[in-house]
């Protein structure tokens, strides 16, 4: 039913070519196999998980808003064992906020609590399965109850990964029109207030375009997971680097994003904000999602997501094909490692004065 | 010889910058890639268009019908396609909207299914439903009376936009929907990608995402066609399979397209052509995206909503909800479907306003001067009524903002965080007189009041609150002076007419009651007449004694010429005959709006700005001659030059910062100064100021009711003072110390330290006015806008809406006299005077006098 097209011949021209470029370039003890690392990759077990996590709602400077992690409780749904991983969070830059990875068959509790004195945030996902009262509008909206938390009543907020929501999707605040507390802002969604969720499918399988072919990989095969928000003015990135045991790593505005030479990586494209950007990678080329078609770039639009996985072999850039927002420095590296010791560069200045 | 920006021009970054980080980091060393070269960059984002301007409707299917295709559609002469005659008449709704109306279909000579469709002329038009590789004939019966016929053939399954060329972002669109031969669609049920047969579709609802939205129809299982209106509520039961067409119309009139992205609440659905699972679609100017959903599946019955997920549309009321009801749920009567819930309509207590860049005109209500007037920019409406906007006539972004309503109004105040492309939908429940601005371009002005029938008179309200919080008595003076600036500014017939003084200027006021505080009743033209005058005697115009040295350029944004569509020349005056020596209007590339504009260092060229539109200008000061249009970003609104670089630092008002473009000769872009963090609140920039010796720049950000105080040297930002409400131009004394902004709603000016980045001072120029009783004991100034100190640093002039030119004494930052000017008092600045010393110029807009 699903018409797999052949890469064009022009795509895959261009994928030899590149491939002859590298194989000149590499030096001959770049051939390291990572997979030999991958003892502590995604976990897929048979058990669902209930995931139960408390999120608290920031104020940052220059009127800007963030979730931030406060606590993460993985619970075994058979044997009800329970794992905090809370520690595998980083709170230095705190937008994006915090990436929630499940399996499909999961369930998430997210309480919100409003840290902030003012105003009344929600989170409203994409993707998910959610009851009405989990829909994070106001009740003007959903005919319920306001789902949001103010200064002093947490929220809690329970969505199932159930069949069929395998994917990346966007989180973000979703209370627009209320201002309470004399505090006028709408919109914290474009603010800060905004995150995602990846849930990995359930029979752990995913489209690739590994060597230029397009190839099904096991999620457990995956080293890293690069969160890219396409935001107004640039891209605010995070990385799980599974390599470290799942280790979250905020990466700021418009990162460097490295990985071990012959990884397996995941880019999550988000997109947040009012505009239209095309995001582009020279030197990278990847599958339109659901599709075997190569592509290196996607014209995507607020809250729409882009999501492929690659097997890592070049260096490149990342960037939003508009020379506008070119010239305001919407772009990145992507920077390949000789596959020994992959570490992300941080960004620079300091968590709040990005 | 001229050279137009080249959009494929190769842009570079060099790879040392973009490796720079890389390298000093020391992780990489061997195998760099020669990576970070970028190529082939666009201006902007490019948008996909869909609809061609062919003079056709039905032009995203197959027009060709003649013998030669029946090769490729085999299937012609054969029984399963069938032939379609139809005919379709354009009609105006009662809000003054174009809608298409169902007048004939027959299928196959002989089967009449005109029964199927509305008896009314509808938005969206009748949605054609036919087979894979049908036939079909129209007739098209435009306004005028003609009739036009067109033939097309189902080229395969899909959803088509047919959508008329001219007016086809207003009303005249609809869907051309080809199903499949083998009568199966994809669907995701139970979280599972299938297959079902269409016959298991429970209704189809049609959504056309049009300005900021949502245009509704819904088609039942027996095949009749239901008009939903806007933001309409489907309804089905849970488990129900549902046929979402979700379609994009724009505007498209935009030069850089304008798109959408629909998400639906817990639901998801297959993206047609892959295996993807998605719950948000861009859809792009005459696309469409069609798919099923298994109604609350895994997530339960709710009021689910739907919305354009761009966020100032979101914000601008592109909303409503999908209500998914119990799967056990009672059906009245015989139904097998719950019919849903339609929306306001354009039949009933609903006006439409198009945004567009004509002089007087930027709200206009598509059914024109209701007031006799000239103004077209007025609406009434009963409470409870609906007011739409569409940004179809315009090249720049807007913000659709309540600057006036009834005081505790429900759903106000009206406003977005940015400005967009767009449009807008809004209920008025409470009586009053409401006006929206654009908060970038506030003369552009609509006013809508809010009648109860049950009153006597229009009511315009007790109490109003205005945009800056204060509130008024709809029997005040201000209130009074803000009426009459709005008739003056919306009707270009009601501007002075300095070409012929011998003429008294008189206003034309609607001869109407009104209510007003107190629940009196008075005729507004008596009342504006009695306060303000009529057939005012117009001092004819003279020129100063002494000359001035050179050329004075004025932008005469309003000025219509012939050869062009946008309005809008510059003017240059000969300053030792004061006559106007030049004019230049540069048809061939339709300059639109020029606003601001400055020279280099060598005064040959002249950069003009095009405030409603993306583009900067380069023209040869003596000639006229186009040298460059370049694309620098939305709304381009002030240039200056560095007077070291020379080169142009241009604010873009559209968006949040300043771009800078090398000097003469080649002019490139070749930075972007963001005014703000990323992810903070947008900052729309007007009318900066850089100091002499290229220290700093101080830019008024109208959006955040700021001042950014820049550091050119080190390229970082000193601060941000807090100004009054919509701050739209700084002046700075020669030396930078000082700088001063005009705060335009507020009617204050700021004074800030320029070094530290504080506020000194603010000056209230209504300090002198009685609001209530419009008692003058002073010097006043009404919406001030550019303020520049004069060279030698003595003094700033201002010019304000109100029709007062304010003089400050910088010494003191004391006003030490008003003049007066003309209403629309805009522009400022300073030229020498022969001999010594200098002349302020002050602009007013609507009447063109200097």
């Amino acid at each position: 039913m699903y018409d797999y097209k052949l890469p064009k011949l022009e795509y895959v021209i261009t994928t030899l070519a590149l491939g002859l470029i590298i194989a000149n370039f590499l030096p001959s003890y770049n051939v390291v196999s990572v997979f030999a690392q991958s003892s502590q990759k995604i976990e897929q077990g048979d058990h669902s998980k209930s995931h139960e996590i408390q999120i608290g709602v920031v104020e940052l400077n220059n009127d800007r808003i963030a979730y931030k992690m406060n606590n993460y409780l993985v619970r075994d749904l058979v044997d009800n064992s329970t794992t905090n991983i809370t520690s595998k969070y980083d709170n230095r830059i705190l937008i994006p906020g915090p990436t929630i990875v499940a399996n499909e068959g999961d369930e998430v509790k997210i309480t919100l609590i409003n840290e902030m004195g003012w105003g009344y945030p929600s989170v409203h996902t994409h993707g998910a399965h959610y009851k009405i009262t989990s829909d994070g509008t106001l009740k003007e909206l959903n005919k319920v109850s306001d789902q949001a938390a103010s200064p002093t009543q947490p929220y809690t907020f329970e969505w199932d990964a159930g069949n069929g929501t395998a994917g990346s999707w966007p989180f973000h605040d979703h209370t627009i029109g209320k201002n309470v507390l004399g505090k006028s802002m709408d919109g914290l969604e474009t603010v800060g207030l905004f995150s995602s969720i990846i849930i990995n499918p359930s029979d752990g399988k995913l489209s690739a375009l590994v060597d230029g072919a397009p190839t099904q990989v096991d999620v457990k095969d995956i080293d890293k997971d690069f969160v890219l928000f396409v935001n107004d003015d640039v891209f605010w990135g995070s990385e799980i680097d599974y390599a470290k045991g799942g280790k979250h790593t905020q990466l700021g505005v418009n990162p460097t994003l490295t990985a071990a030479n012959n990884s397996i990586v995941r880019f999550n494209i988000q997109s947040i904000g009012n505009e239209f950007h095309d995001f582009t990678m020279d030197n990278v080329q990847w599958l339109e999602p659901g599709t075997n078609t190569v592509v290196n770039s996607h014209v995507i639009g607020p809250l729409a997501n882009h999501v492929f996985t690659i097997k890592v072999d070049s260096n490149a850039t990342y960037f939003d094909n508009s020379k506008i927002n070119l010239l305001g420095g919407m772009k990145g590296s992507f920077v390949v490692s000789d596959g020994i010791d992959n570490q992300s560069f941080f960004p620079q200045g300091d968590t709040n004065s990005i | 010889m001229f050279e137009i920006f080249n959009q494929t021009r190769k842009w570079q970054v060099k790879k040392t910058s973009i490796l720079y980080v890389v390298v000093a980091s020391l992780i990489l060393t061997s195998f760099l890639m020669p990576s970070g070269i970028i190529k082939g960059t666009n201006a902007f984002t490019p948008i996909p268009q869909t609809v061609n301007n062919d003079g056709k409707i039905f032009d995203t299917l197959s027009s060709d019908v003649s013998s030669n295709v029946t090769n490729e559609f085999r299937d012609l002469n054969s029984s399963s396609a069938a032939v379609h005659d139809i005919a379709i008449k354009e009609q105006v709704l009662p809000d003054g909207e174009p809608a298409y109306k169902m007048i004939k279909h027959i299928v196959n000579n002989s089967m009449d299914v005109t029964g199927n469709y509305s008896d009314l002329a509808t938005i969206p038009g009748p949605a054609i439903v036919i087979n894979d590789g049908d036939i079909v004939h129209v007739a098209i019966q435009n306004l005028d009376g003609n009739i036009t016929h067109e033939d097309f053939v189902a080229p395969h399954p899909g959803t088509f936009v047919y959508q008329d060329d001219e007016l086809g972002d207003r009303g005249l669109y609809g869907v051309v929907i080809v199903n499949p031969k083998d009568g199966m669609t994809e669907a995701l049920v139970d979280g599972k990608i299938t297959t079902i047969p269409l016959d298991e579709i429970d209704k189809d609802v049609l959504l056309f995402m049009v300005g900021s939205t949502f245009w509704g129809m819904e088609i039942s299982k027996n095949g009749t066609q239901t008009p939903l209106w806007t933001n309409p509520v489907p309804v089905a039961q849970e488990n129900q399979k549902i046929r979402f067409h979700v379609m994009g119309i724009g505007p498209s009139s935009n030069p850089n397209g304008h798109s959408h992205t629909f998400h639906l609440h817990a639901h998801r659905w297959v993206d047609p052509g892959t295996s993807n699972i998605i719950d948000v679609k861009e859809l792009h100017p005459g696309t469409s995206h069609v798919f099923v959903v298994d109604a609350g599946d895994g997530v339960g019955p709710g009021d689910w909503q739907f919305h354009c997920h761009v966020f100032a549309h979101m914000e601008a009321g592109m909303m409503s909800t999908f209500k998914v009801l119990a799967a056990n749920t009672t059906l009245t009567e015989n139904t097998t479907t719950l019919p849903s819930i339609p929306g306001a309509s354009p039949y009933h207590n609903f006006a439409t306003f198009s945004v567009n860049d004509e002089p007087g005109k930027w709200f206009k209500n598509i059914k024109g001067d209701i007031s006799n007037t000239g103004s077209e920019s007025l609406a009434i409406i009963n409470k409870s009524g609906t007011v739409n906007f569409m940004m179809d006539g315009t090249n720049g972004v807007h913000t659709i903002t309540s600057i006036i309503y009834p005081k505790n109004a429900t759903h106000m105040p009206f406003n977005q965080m940015l400005a967009y492309k767009g449009g807008a939908i809004i209920k008025l429940e409470d009586p009053g007189l409401y006006v929206f601005a654009c908060s970038l371009h506030p003369f552009m002005l609509a006013a809508v009041v809010v009648d109860d029938p049950n009153t006597k008179g229009l009511d315009l309200g007790e109490e109003l609150t205005l945009v800056n919080g204060a509130t008024i008595p709809t029997n005040s003076e201000i209130a009074l002076r803000l009426l009459r600036t709005f008739f003056i500014a919306t009707s270009p017939s009601n501007w002075q007419d300095y070409s012929n003084t011998s003429k008294p200027w008189s206003v034309s006021y609607p001869d109407v009651d009104a209510r007003i505080t107190n629940g009196s009743v008075v005729n507004v033209k008596d009342v504006l007449e009695s306060t303000y005058g009529q057939n005012l005697t117009l001092t004819p115009l003279s020129n100063p004694i002494t000359p001035a040295v050179g050329e004075i350029w004025i932008d005469t944004q309003f000025e219509k010429t012939a050869g062009k569509d946008k309005p809008g020349t510059a003017t240059a005056i000969n300053g030792t005959t004061w006559n106007v020596s030049k004019k230049v209007s540069l048809p061939q590339i339709d300059m639109n709006n020029p606003h601001n504009m400055w020279t280099d260092r060598d005064q040959d060229l002249i950069y003009q700005t095009q405030w409603f539109d993306n583009r900067t200008t380069i023209f040869n000061r003596t000639t006229g001659e186009l040298i460059k249009d370049i694309q620098v970003g939305d709304d381009p609104s002030h240039v200056m030059t560095g007077t070291k670089t020379d080169d142009l630092y241009i604010a873009l008002n559209g968006e949040d910062g300043v771009t800078v473009i090398s000097s003469n000769p080649e002019f490139e872009l070749q930075k972007f100064i963001l005014l703000q963090p990323p992810a903070s609140p947008s900052t729309h920039p007007h009318g900066h100021w850089m100091s002499a010796d290229d220290k700093y720049m101080v830019t008024p950000d109208e959006h955040t009711g700021t001042a950014t105080v820049y550091d050119m040297e080190q390229d970082k930002i000193i601060g941000k003072v807090k100004t009054g409400v919509s701050p739209v131009a700084v002046g700075m004394i020669p030396d930078g110390s000082k700088s001063y902004v005009a705060d335009f709603f507020d009617s204050t000016i700021s004074v800030i330290d320029t070094a530290n980045a504080t506020l000194l001072k603010k000056i209230n120029l209504l300090a002198n006015y009685d609001p209530i009783s419009g008692n003058v004991t002073g010097p006043v100034g009404f919406l001030p806008i550019q303020t520049p100190v004069s060279p030698d640093g003595q003094y700033m002039v201002t010019a304000n809406t109100g029709g007062t030119i304010t003089i400050l004494d910088t010494d003191t930052d004391q006003i030490i006299k008003d003049m007066p000017c003309d209403p629309g008092c805009h522009g400022v600045n300073f030229g020498a005077k022969k001999g010594g010393g200098y002349y302020a110029y002050v602009f007013s807009i609507f009447q063109m006098r200097l």
